[in-house]
């Protein structure tokens, strides 16, 4: 399991491994925004999958990877689904990049630990829906936000983590494959 | 910390802000984003087909309410109930397109003045905080910001962002949507905005009505014409209920919107229209 561990799993330089990753979860990326617009609403709400997909390939890919994928997903996310001012490509990026580098610090690389960052993760983008209200609306009725979209924004992004993480994982193995 | 001197960090996080500053100050300036057309012109063909799929794929939920039966008659029946199925698909195109048809036709005859140009929803915002809606059709198309879109049932809102070949949509209900708007029974004007706690709901406030006015729920809400976005006489919806804000010493009605923006497939732009024909008026 630990095997990108042991012989050396964060890239110092880049190379084509980072770059084949990059390309093939970017185009997952972009075609999980093109759904995400047009035909995904869960409670309601539309669910961040490329988010989910964004932290999945920081925690599996190393945090060069994840803030690539960040930066390309939040951009993109940008232009097809959002209005107005929007720090997507400056968020995923974070997201994507400090999964990978927290995994370098104290989480092990598992399942349970990507539900623990996903959960932090889905609480940070919940704090950033909460401040464009605060920043478009006059008045701020934070119970009726947190029981009208927060929380169900919170609980369809959570029903996309396994799915998400599975998937990701799933990639990786068959590009480590492939690249030997 | 060593997290910050990192230098693909740091190079990266430079990228990442500067796609977001730039982003923003077009959107600030109100000049269109480029790079947002452009992704935009492209996706928007795609992203129409996957609504359609979508839609498509609402009939098949009832084909799975009683599994065991079905297995059953599948084993004898299945290419009969294939060929049924590919028939009702078939005159369900037809039945929502005739529907449609009619719809435009009703909306049509009922304004004469005005010039629509119909669009298809595609896709819906993503960030939950803003009922927008995205429709197939932009610049191309004539179509410009805060055209007003309506429905054969009543007002949807205005256009708030535009491309090449595709457009969002900001409906009545969102809180930075603000319509002049009327009584029918007795002409009382009033504006119509949008409230988060009802956005949801699809349930507008009535605003700055004198504490005198005589507002009753059930009356009908229709636009005033006044401020030259949105011609006059468009049906927004029915008072559901009111009340006093003793803050403002005037009275608030809740307006309950005739449109049910999450069953809309089609909607209609109105391109143009003359704004002196269109004057709002009672129906005494």
């Amino acid at each position: 399991m630990n095997n990108r561990k042991n012989s050396g799993r964060y890239e110092k330089r880049f190379d084509k491994i980072l770059l084949i990753r990059c390309v093939i979860f970017s185009v997952i990326i972009i075609i999980s925004s093109l759904f995400e617009v047009s035909f995904f609403k869960v409670f309601g709400k539309t669910p961040a999958v490329v988010l989910c997909i964004v932290s999945a390939v920081g925690f599996i890919c190393g945090e060069k990877a994840g803030g690539i994928c960040g930066i390309v997903g939040g951009f993109f996310i940008d232009a097809v689904g959002s209005v107005g001012i929007s720090i997507s490509p400056v968020f995923y990026m974070l997201m994507g990049y400090g999964c990978g580098y927290l995994l370098k610090v104290f989480l092990r690389q598992n399942f349970l630990s990507f539900i623990i960052y996903s959960v932090a993760v889905g609480v940070l983008n919940s704090c950033v829906t909460l401040g464009h209200f605060a920043f478009h609306t006059k008045s701020l009725n934070i119970v009726q936000i947190f029981k009208d979209t927060l929380l169900p924004e919170f609980a369809a992004f959570m029903m996309f983590v396994p799915i998400v993480y599975f998937m990701c994982f799933g990639i990786d193995k068959l590009i480590n494959k492939i690249k030997k | 910390m060593k997290f910050f001197k990192n230098k693909f960090f740091i190079s990266i996080l430079c990228i990442a802000v500067a796609l977001t500053i730039f982003s923003a100050v077009f959107s600030i300036m109100g000049v269109g984003n480029t790079a947002k057309n452009f992704i935009g012109k492209i996706c928007a063909p795609i992203e129409s087909g996957i609504w359609k799929m979508k839609e498509s794929l609402k009939g098949y939920s009832l084909y799975f309410s009683d599994m065991d039966s079905l297995i059953e008659e599948n084993k004898q029946l299945q290419k009969e109930v294939d060929e049924l199925n590919d028939k009702l698909n078939d005159s369900q195109v037809i039945k929502e397109e005739n529907d449609r048809l009619r719809d435009y036709i009703s909306v049509k005859d009922a304004h004469k003045d005005f010039k629509f140009t119909e669009a298809l929803i595609i896709g819906s915002e993503t960030d939950n905080y803003m009922s927008i809606i995205k429709i197939n059709k932009g610049t191309d198309n004539g179509l410009k910001i805060n055209m007003p879109v309506i429905v054969s049932t009543g007002l949807v809102g205005s256009i708030c962002e535009v491309g090449p070949n595709w457009a969002n949509i900001r409906v009545i209900c969102e809180s930075a949507s603000s319509v002049g708007g009327y009584i029918s029974r007795n002409g009382e004007t009033g504006i119509v905005q949008g409230d988060i706690t009802y956005k949801d709901k699809g349930i507008c406030k009535l605003t700055y009505l004198d504490m005198e006015s005589d507002i009753e729920i059930g009356d009908l809400v229709y636009t005033s014409g006044s401020g030259s976005v949105y011609p006059g006489g468009l049906f927004i919806g029915k008072v559901a209920s009111v009340e006093i804000d003793e803050y403002t010493r005037s009275k608030v009605a809740t307006v309950e919107c005739a449109v049910d923006f999450n069953k809309l497939s089609y909607v209609m732009v109105i391109t143009d229209f003359n704004s002196d024909i269109s004057e709002g008026g009672t129906d005494e």
